[in-house]
């Protein structure tokens, strides 16, 4: 066999395995090479890359699923060595756990707008953190809960749990990660769960060697998407990998803006992930660089990054593109 | 959804020390016919029967089997969050969309089903009048009257959600929040529950329950502030709040519920199958912990 077929056809089965297991269901997950999700205080300037101070992300537990789970929150108080601080620590930020009809499918709880009915569905549980040296690195549990809680999807085949995290005052930004776990102690992921989010702001690594990626999902309809990052700060580059698209580059965003870059989705990239590459500026240091990140379908749906990537992480396939040119 | 217990095993028994007392404990669990782990709200009827909400169904339990009860029993939804027994002895059940089913000696009645109020009950209590009043999450609070008419009462609490709440006298109320504890006044010809006094001196904390002392305070459960008794002036709207137990050492963390027996104890269960007995100490006349811990 080609040795370059052999490779993709491990990989493409190391994929499925890490899909089937559940490994790294974490947020920001290991693959991804994010440090943190960041939220700041509602007071905080723009400009320091959260446009809206809010963070929402959607925890899927499978059908099958039928012990407690538990979803937990690394160093989820502002404050100490890790979070970004303006002035004197200031910042608290709600952590909150919703389930029930809608916390899903309400068309607002998708949004990328923090407006309306995105706090849909029941509130499990919740809990305010300001700065407390108790939470300070160390790991909060919200749980255990039952999957039977979540909102039922049938088209993931399980049920969906959301996590806000919203800035309610202050002006610093608070670093933080998720895991969903089957124990309340330790992170021990479940087996075919998965985490998503409609608009991922996280932190960037310092190393300007790092290269970051976030994976999302382009399901059957999407002829079209329009990729959007807020605050980039000439951090480097932003380029996109798909099993049609070898490395193509995205506009960057300045301080406190948005930009945005449409591309055409091919057939062959409809039903796969695509992989978003944020590669840091070798040529200067930006510390503490924070971006926020969008993709949006041709109707400006916004469409959900997955911690594990469905159909597994992208690998551009040359015979594709060659066929694509062809069809021209 | 203030009760949820999580048994484990199929049996287990524990047998631990509390002041000088053993206490024994048996889990019940798949092998006796309780098919769901998760348990979210439990009361005693008058004949004895104790029964058990999960989000699958309703069990009764007559200390030797269970027997378990579905929507198509006539349960308005087989997600159960709240169970209370009026002065009558009636149960009433709570459920996750918002549905209210009455247990009675005639079976089940549905008095509102999935589509009308879709928001967890979370709390039930009656006032002296007869009427049930149910505390949702995001629809203020149903009123069940004595003919079961259901009508709609909306609060001020615009940002609030409501996870308790406990009739005091009159058109009075006690009302716990995600972060506040209130006394709140039934306005009959405006149709809202207005505050009346917020009871500054509570923590930011979600009050998980409000259980009545027998000579007349109000135990108040936070989630992670440790337990309160709430007093009044006789007569008035004097209150004292006074901490009768902190939470200092995490051992009140996520405080789920609690049970006054009749033998002055008091129970508080914790999340994670912690519980933790107080006893009333005679000098003080107050609840303190008895140093039984049960994990």
């Amino acid at each position: 066999m080609n040795k370059k077929i052999l490779h993709f056809v491990v990989l493409t089965l190391l994929n499925c395995f890490l899909y089937l297991t559940g490994m790294s269901q974490s947020a920001p997950a290991e693959d991804e090479n994010i440090p943190y999700l960041v939220t700041f205080g509602a007071q905080a300037d723009k400009s320091w890359g959260d446009d809206d101070f809010c963070q929402i992300f959607f925890f899927m537990v499978p059908k099958t699923h039928n012990v407690p789970f538990y979803i937990r929150v690394f160093d989820p108080d502002t404050g100490g060595e890790l979070d970004e601080q303006k002035g004197e620590f200031n910042t608290t930020v709600r952590f909150s756990v919703y389930g029930g009809k809608g916390s899903w499918s309400d068309p607002d709880a998708k949004s990328v707008d923090p407006k309306g009915n995105f706090e849909s569905g029941s509130l499990l549980d919740s809990k305010l953190f300001d700065n407390n040296s108790k939470y300070d690195q160390k790991w909060y549990t919200f749980g255990p809960f039952n999957a039977l809680e979540g909102e039922f999807s049938e088209e993931l085949n399980g049920y969906i749990f959301k996590v806000i995290a919203k800035g309610i005052s202050g002006d610093d930004g608070n670093l933080y990660q998720y895991f969903m776990s089957t124990d309340k102690r330790e992170n021990k992921p479940i087996e075919g769960g998965n985490i998503f989010t409609y608009e991922y702001t996280f932190r960037l690594s310092n190393n300007q060697n790092n290269v970051s990626q976030i994976y999302p999902y382009l399901d059957d309809k999407v002829i079209s998407v329009k990729i959007l990052n807020y605050d980039w700060d000439d951090d480097g580059f932003i380029r996109v990998v798909s099993v049609a698209k070898r490395g193509e580059l995205c506009t960057i965003s300045e301080d406190s803006k948005w930009a945005s870059t449409e591309l055409p989705v091919t057939k062959e990239e409809r039903n796969t992930s695509m992989e978003i590459q944020f590669i840091k500026n070798r040529a200067k240091l930006v510390k503490n660089n924070n971006v926020a990140v969008i993709i949006q379908n041709q109707y400006g749906e916004s469409l959900p990054f997955y911690v594990i990537p469905i159909g597994g992480i992208p690998v551009y396939n040359p015979a594709l593109r060659m066929k694509a040119v062809e069809r021209k | 959804m203030k009760f949820r217990f999580y048994i484990i095993f199929l049996l287990a028994q524990v047998f631990f020390q509390l002041d000088g007392q053993n206490n024994f404990f048996r889990q019940y669990g798949f092998a006796d016919g309780l098919s769901n782990s998760f348990l979210y709200a439990i009361n005693q009827d008058k004949e004895g029967y104790l029964w058990i909400g999960t989000a699958e169904g309703l069990y009764r339990f007559d200390g030797f089997e269970f027997q378990h009860f579905t929507d198509r029993d006539s349960l308005a939804e087989n997600f159960i969050t709240a169970i209370y027994k009026d002065f009558s002895g009636g149960l009433w059940l709570g459920h996750m969309s918002g549905g209210i089913t009455h247990v009675s000696d005639d079976g089940f009645r549905i008095l509102t089903g999935t589509s009308t109020y879709n928001s967890p009950v979370t709390s039930i209590t009656e006032a002296d009048t007869g009427t049930i009043w149910f505390s949702t999450q995001n629809e203020g609070l149903l009123v069940s009257y004595p003919n079961h008419d259901l009508i709609q009462v909306s609060t001020q609490l615009d940002n609030e959600l409501i996870f308790t709440i406990r009739h005091i006298t009159g058109n009075l109320f006690l009302v716990g929040t995600q972060e506040n504890l209130y006394v709140m006044e039934y306005l009959k010809d405006s149709g809202t529950l207005s505050v009346k006094v917020r009871i500054k001196e509570y923590p930011l904390s979600k009050v998980v329950d409000i259980l009545i002392e027998k000579d007349g305070g109000y135990f108040i459960l936070s989630q992670d502030e440790g337990i309160f008794m709430l007093t009044f002036k006789p007569e008035t709207l004097v209150y004292d709040l006074e901490k009768i137990s902190s939470n200092s050492n995490g051992q009140l963390d996520n405080i789920q519920g609690a049970l006054i027996t009749n033998v002055n104890e008091f129970w508080v269960y914790m999340m994670g199958n912690r519980i933790i007995k107080y006893s009333r100490k005679n000098e003080s006349g107050k609840f303190l912990i008895s140093g039984g811990k049960y994990e």
